[in-house]
């Protein structure tokens, strides 16, 4: 049980030390190198040392689009012509309301024909690699609660982020970033709960015209010369290395003297990741000149640069009323950087390694109160929704599972989030039910006791 | 390499550990065996289906025991011999399991699983009548800490190196093991420890000395009582506490729909709860007293109104709160079992607990306690403020706010009752049409009722109550029931029924105008009503003044007029909500409801109670409901699924077989008092647990929030025990239980690293050396803040923001806590998480922790301060500083060599290139950081940090700041 300098940044006795940490089932853990007991599973986390995961996958990171809000299926991913005999229709049996045919209009796009929304023009240009989920479910359509669900895998109690378990299932592949970082969103959304506060997002607060030695915190040191500074560090590891002595290498002191290099090299390295005026002009106009262009990018480059999850929300989706024009402009915001995201990451050959996904927490209804006018809007709706997935070992120009004829409630193949997240940890190469963590006497699981992947969607 | 192979290695390794009695075996069936059974084998080898296939099953333990037709399935501890495995690991001449039809061979790390199950003697609890897995067994009911404690004899053993009763304990089983304890550590290392381990501060250089130059033989001892006497003592140890209590300044729940009662998402004066605790540490309050404190102080015989001892309630209220009532239960629950008894009774909220002896009845019997109390409106005060221009400047901003409060809110109402009044006709028929039919929209716009405003017309209509029982709209309702088609017949005798219904009289003016009508549609109906609003909208403005403005007396509107005039909005006067706290009950809920609580004052005066230094502190008190209920078992958890009714009362497990229903109220005050009884295995364990894991760096068991079936066993169960029985015979003392840990060799050895015991037992379960441990969150920031000579010593009072600048100088237990986002801060350095009880940091180590040394303005801030100590100032010479700085910091001089490197780094970092360098970013004002929003709203007085390079000493005190050697106590 070797110390492997320059990768434990935890002390691996420590993890051994409690009790609470267990890196899944007897399978995964023994992956690692290290002896499990099961029953009562320790096992080295590793920390954010890089594993490799026990099953075969492609994917290395994950970059989710998360359209907090709830998108409108009809609109976007679902088109459900049969609605135009219903317009302004009574319709008791689907929640009330008058039939509401969606003022989108729907082209076969790309080599698979893929039907893309009017809505969204430049990701019609890409749509051979998106992989629609067109029958998702949620049983509460409640913002909170489902956004929750989305993130988390619980409506109601504190678990941990997706990106904590990617994190915790594939560690860091880079030293001198965090793992797993998101570009704002809910702190729940970021939470890593029981799991290690290492697993838990790091909040970068990254905009366009920020800059960036303030993205994250005290990354930037107002008082010494980096010169200087590197004196410093060296007269630190001098110090720590004659304390070392004294305690005859004890791993925990080793892993926190070599956290100060890693800081020292997050320096520069974070301000450079999320400096996008290192990109070409090209690449930038790809992006466009938005916000939500420039978080995009930086999403790319911190994958490029070995981060496994970044979380990104890109809001504005509840359109209660008006939705026609509101909903043009949200697609708007997201069309042009998705569609770059993916071209790019395609370009540079990240694609396969990367899955991009993109959602909302919940559907819309499909109907209108009232009468069928510039005004309409939906309302929430939980029977179904949409989601795509893009990269990362999924099929591309596809669309998995269907609604009924008005978008109503799912007729085939439904996906559930747990099931959602299910696949997305197939995709990076483990099984749902293993990548477990002891807590509180129990082995906890992202996706609960559910949880099915969706076998018709990977590659 | 092929991990599946190093998989079932690993089993191999691990298997020694583990044995069939253990309980760890029966989860490790329960885990890996029985799903496996259930999913390959049952479908051919089910005695209770009939289906046994060569005479086989393996449903139950006696199924294998007995075998098929080729013999026994397995030889318990010896896989290789056992035809089960042989037949699975397709290793058998002639059968191979499961057939190809059903799948095939199993996947090798279910085999391997299979191995390992039969290497620890095929552990099977399944006697064919459990068909389930619960803790409801007599194995988990023999579980040791379901024990009474017992009073172990002390070995006897003599040997220098023993202090006391604790080593003899420890010394016999190192013994045992060939192995020997270090010798006491040296006394500048020793006064480090303990001082970090009960103030949570390093000692000072006049500390060190005196006990240096101390050669009595009670030196040490003089020491443990000059600390347990400390002020800070409490503060350190309360904190402890405050993690087990999930202790936090907020609710977690900011957006609440309207539903949850509080203005503010930040509890008004949570700590009185915290500053309750460290005094109670202080005072040594006996720990029996201090949980019954703190479930049932109300109730307690000899309390008084504003008894201080009320904020114990705080561990009630504290908590996170959630929609959903039974949520805000079940966290009670699962807070009192944990931080109280170590059982993690929330598991049985949707069935038998799975591994302890917790049945799902006993978690509703609990429910029944919790379900029937309340949190109370009227708050006793509890601290009250000396500084009396303080409490009046605090006063007058209260009033102008309650004052503003009163006018936003009787002005938003006046509009809301206006313009229903005058679109009466509208709401009431809009309010009997489907939500979403198209003839809404035609009579939303009829009436002026714009799509825009859909919330507000929304929370009117909620608020219209279409009761048949309503003295107004009931009529209306009533009728409103009548199909369309069948309506001018059976209108005319509804309404005679209606008006006739002596058990819900209608109001007398509504009365009248419906009398003798013969409607022929529901719609004139409302149009009568619409007339009658519009006469009581004429005489309103005189009622409504009247009703509005404190000091007029009580409108002489006539009583049906009057109601009338505030419907659908009942008002309150005036004169009845002269205090905040009265608003807060009569406003709120109006308020909550009709989604105008933005507009009110609620949340400037609870900002007010929390941070004006005039504010008095109140204790976050509850009460019992009027009439006591028991709950119902929820089946599955699922409210709506009745089982049995369940009378309030204690565990059984733990009631030592004399369980009795809760008589009193709620019963909070019997459920305290079984919980601090003596005779519960439990509770003394768990604070003794805690106690030795903070000195010595790890519990007895290593869970300290769950002593269950599922924890480790303790490495020195006989030691914990006497411990334990000498706790309580100490009469719950925690200061004695400190003496005996501290004054013991155990805690005073050195942290030596000895080869050969490393090897035998790495994780130091033995404990043949002291254990090396970082600084938690507190003690860093703490030890920051003093080393620079500034630390603020006040004890107790309204919470300060200790992450952002301007930097509080506060000690860090009185930190602003947000359950509902924790600082950076918090976060990087591993603060328990106040989601739920969390006994136990965690302790990471990630570069975000170095660049908070490294980069931060408060380690630079503290770096300045200490070249400024007058210990480093009045240094005659370089060498001299920099023995100032070891002692202050790391409490012994500093070798030559170490001088040395001081020195030349000196050199070095003074010389020109270096100096006339520039930090990376402009130095100057960090302007973006004052205008960020601060942790949680709370700003401290203050000044920035100067943004100007350090000089070479004062990069030098940085670094040893940042050097391990201040972060960890050995």
């Amino acid at each position: 049980m070797s110390h492997q300098p320059g990768h434990a940044i935890y002390a691996r006795r420590e993890f051994f030390r409690r009790t609470g940490v267990a890196l899944g089932s007897v399978a995964a853990a023994s992956l690692l190198g290290q002896l499990a007991i099961p029953g009562q599973v320790f096992a080295d986390g590793g920390g954010l040392t890089p594993r490799t995961p026990p099953l075969p996958a492609k994917a290395k990171a994950i970059i989710h689009i998360f359209a907090a809000g709830a998108p409108s299926h009809l609109d976007t991913f679902d088109p459900k012509p049969v609605m135009e005999k219903f317009a302004d229709k009574n319709l008791p049996n689907h929640g009330g309301g008058v039939g509401f045919p969606s003022p989108f209009t729907f082209t076969p796009s790309g080599k698979s024909g893929l039907l893309m929304s009017s809505a969204f023009p430049k990701l019609a240009e890409v749509a051979d690699e998106l992989c629609v989920i067109r029958s998702m479910t949620i049983d509460v359509p409640a913002h909170g609660p489902a956004a929750k669900m989305m993130h988390t895998g619980s409506l109601i109690q504190v678990k941990p982020s997706v990106g904590s378990w990617t994190l915790y299932g594939l560690g860091s592949n880079n030293r001198s970033l965090p793992g797993f970082i998101t570009l704002g969103g809910s702190a729940e959304w970021r939470q890593a709960a029981f799991l290690p506060s290492m697993y838990q997002g790091t909040r970068a607060d990254f905009a366009a015209n920020k800059p960036v030695d303030r993205v994250l915190s005290n990354l930037r040191n107002d008082f010494a010369a980096p010169d200087a500074q590197r004196k410093q560090l060296d007269l630190v590891s001098q110090l720590n290395q004659d304390h070392l002595a004294r305690f005859k290498g004890d791993e925990q002191l080793e892993a926190r003297s070599e956290s100060f290099e890693l800081a020292y090299r997050m320096q520069t390295e974070a301000m450079e990741a999320f400096d996008i005026n290192k990109e070409s002009k090209e690449t930038r106009e790809l992006y466009g000149k938005s916000d939500m262009g420039a978080k995009l990018l930086v999403a790319r480059r911190l994958v490029e640069r070995g981060v496994r999850f970044v979380q990104i929300e890109a809001g504005g989706w509840d359109h209660h009323s008006g939705i026609f024009s509101a909903l043009t402009r949200t697609a708007g915001a997201i069309d042009q950087p998705a569609a770059a995201l993916i071209a790019d990451l395609k370009r540079l050959g990240m694609l396969d390694s990367t899955v991009v996904w993109w959602g909302g927490e919940f559907g819309r209804t499909v109907t209108t109160p009232g009468r069928v006018d510039a005004n309409s809007g939906r309302d929430h709706h939980g029977k179904a929704f949409c989601s795509w997935l893009a990269g990362g070992g999924v099929k591309g120009g596809m669309a998995y599972g269907a609604t009924d004829e008005l978008g109503y409630e799912v007729v085939e193949n439904p996906v559930t989030i747990h099931d959602l997240h299910a696949t997305l940890m197939r995709l990076i190469g483990y099984d749902h039910t293993k990548l477990t963590f002891r807590y509180n006497g129990r082995d906890f699981r992202l996706t609960d006791n559910f949880g099915q992947v969706v076998n018709g969607i990977i590659a | 390499m092929n991990p599946l192979r190093r998989g079932s290695l690993a089993l191999l390794f691990a298997a020694g550990a583990l044995t069939a009695a253990d309980s760890e075996g029966v989860a490790f069936f329960e885990k890996n065996i029985r799903p496996l059974f259930i999913d390959h084998c049952l479908k051919c080898h089910d005695g209770t289906q009939n289906k046994t296939k060569g005479g086989l099953t393996l449903d139950t333990r006696s199924g294998w025991e007995k075998g098929g037709d080729s013999g026994p399935a397995i030889v318990p501890g010896q896989p290789d011999k056992s035809l089960l495995y042989q037949v699975l690991a397709f290793t058998h001449a002639e059968i191979q399991m499961p057939p190809k039809k059903e799948g095939g061979k199993l996947a090798d790390e279910k085999i391997a699983a299979v191995r390992q199950w039969i290497s620890i003697g095929a552990p099977d609890p399944r006697d064919g009548k459990h068909t389930k897995l619960t803790g409801l067994s007599d194995e988990a009911r023999a579980h040791w800490a379901y024990q009474p404690v017992q009073s172990p004899a002390v070995p006897e053993i003599k040997d220098p190196w023993i202090r006391n009763e604790i080593d003899a304990f420890v010394l016999t089983k190192l013994r045992a093991n060939g192995m020997q304890p270090n010798p006491l550590a040296a006394k500048e290392v020793l006064l480090r420890r303990v001082t970090y381990d009960l103030i949570g501060l390093p000692p000072t250089t006049d500390e060190i000395n005196a006990f240096v130059a101390d050669k009595s033989p009670t030196a040490f001892a003089t020491v443990v009582e000059r600390l347990l006497a400390s002020p800070h003592y409490g503060e350190r140890w309360g904190r402890h506490w405050l993690d087990s209590a999930r202790y936090s300044d907020t609710i977690g729940l900011k957006s609440n729909g309207g539903k949850y009662r509080y203005e503010d998402y930040r509890l008004r004066s949570a700590w009185t709860y915290r500053d309750y605790v460290v005094q109670a540490f202080n005072s040594d309050k006996p720990w029996n007293d201090f949980l019954v404190e703190q479930l049932a102080a109300d109730q307690l015989p000899d309390i008084k109104p504003g008894d201080p001892r009320l904020a114990a309630l705080g561990f009630i209220t504290v908590g996170k709160r959630f929609d959903n009532p039974d949520d805000i239960i079940d966290e009670r629950i699962d807070t009192v079992s944990k931080a109280m008894l170590g059982v993690t009774v929330s598991c049985s909220r949707c069935h038998d607990h799975k591994f302890d002896p917790i049945p799902t009845a006993d978690y509703y019997a609990l429910h029944g306690v919790f379900n029937n109390i309340e949190e109370s409106y009227d708050l006793p005060e509890v601290v009250q403020i000396a500084d009396a221009a303080q409490v009046a400047d605090y006063r007058a901003k209260l009033a102008t706010l309650t004052e503003q409060n009163r006018t936003a809110f009787y002005g938003v109402m006046r509009k809301r009752l206006g313009d229903f009044q005058d679109r009466a006709e509208g709401y009431l028929r809009l309010a009997v049409i489907n939500g979403r039919s198209p003839e809404r929209l035609q009579i939303a716009e009829a009436y002026g009722l714009h799509p825009e405003n859909r919330d507000e017309i929304r929370e009117v209509l909620g608020a219209l109550q279409l009761r048949n029982e309503h003295p107004v709209v009931g009529p209306y309702a009533r009728l409103s029931r009548i199909p369309e088609d069948q309506f001018a017949e059976k209108a005319p005798a509804a309404l005679v029924a209606a008006l006739n219904d002596k058990k819900n009289p209608v109001n007398p003016l509504v009365a009248e105008v419906l009398r003798g009508l013969k409607p022929r549609t529901l719609a004139e109906i409302a149009r009568v009503y619409a007339i009658l609003f519009a006469k009581a909208a004429a005489e309103a403005p005189a009622h409504l003044d009247s009703l509005f403005t404190p000091g007029q007396p009580a409108p002489s509107t006539d009583a049906a007029l009057a109601e009338l005039i505030t419907f659908p909005y009942p008002l309150p006067d005036a004169d009845d909500v002269v205090t905040s706290d009265q608003q807060m009950a009569s406003f709120q809920k109006i308020a909550l409801e009709n989604k105008t609580i933005g507009e009110l004052k609620f949340t400037a005066i609870n900002h007010l109670r929390l941070t004006h230094p005039g504010s008095p502190g109140w204790a976050l008190t509850v009460v019992d409901k009027a009439k006591a209920n028991d709950s119902y078992v929820y089946i599955r958890g699922e409210k709506n699924k009745k089982g049995p009714v369940v009378p309030r009362s204690f565990l059984e497990v733990l009631s030592g077989g004399t369980r009795k229903p809760f008589t009193q109220g709620s019963g909070r005050l019997e459920l305290a008092r079984a919980i601090a009884d003596r005779a519960n295995p439990l509770t003394a364990r768990v604070a003794v647990n805690r106690a030795w894991m903070h000195h010595v760096g790890a519990g007895f068991v290593t869970t300290p929030d769950d002593l269950g079936v599922m924890s480790e066993k303790p490495a020195h169960r006989e030691l914990f025990d006497w411990l334990t029985a000498r706790f309580v015979a100490d009469g719950w003392s925690m200061k004695s239980l400190h003496r005996r840990i501290l004054l013991s060799a155990t805690y005073q050895q050195s942290a030596a690293s000895i080869a050969a015991f490393e090897a035998k037992d790495p994780d130091n379960r033995l404990l043949w050396r002291a254990n090396l441990r970082r600084l938690d969150m507190e003690a860093i920031r703490d030890s920051l803040v003093l080393l620079g000579g500034r630390l603020d010593r006040t004890v107790g009072g309204q919470p300060v923001n200790i992450s952002d600048e301007p930097y509080s100088y506060r000690r860090t237990i009185y930190g602003f806590v947000d359950r509902l986002g924790l600082s950076d801060l918090m976060v990087q350095f591993d603060f328990a998480d106040p989601e739920m009880p969390n006994s136990r940091r965690t302790n990471t180590t990630v570069p975000q922790q170095a660049l908070f040394f490294l980069n931060s303005p408060m380690a630079a801030d503290a770096a300045r301060a200490l070249m400024t100590r007058a210990e480093v100032t009045a240094a005659a010479s370089d060498e001299a500083r920099v023995q100032a700085l070891y002692r202050i910091l790391y409490q012994r001089g500093p070798s030559a060599q170490e001088i040395t490197l001081a020195l030349g780094f000196i050199t070095e970092a003074g010389k020109p290139e270096y100096t006339r360098t520039k930090p990376a970013t402009k130095p100057g004002a960090p302007k973006d950081n004052a205008d960020k929003n601060k942790y949680a709203g709370l700003t401290n007085l203050g000044t920035m940090v100067e943004r100007t390079p350090l000089k070479p000493w004062e990069m030098y005190a940085q670094a040893l700041i940042c050097a391990n050697e201040f972060v960890y106590v050995n």
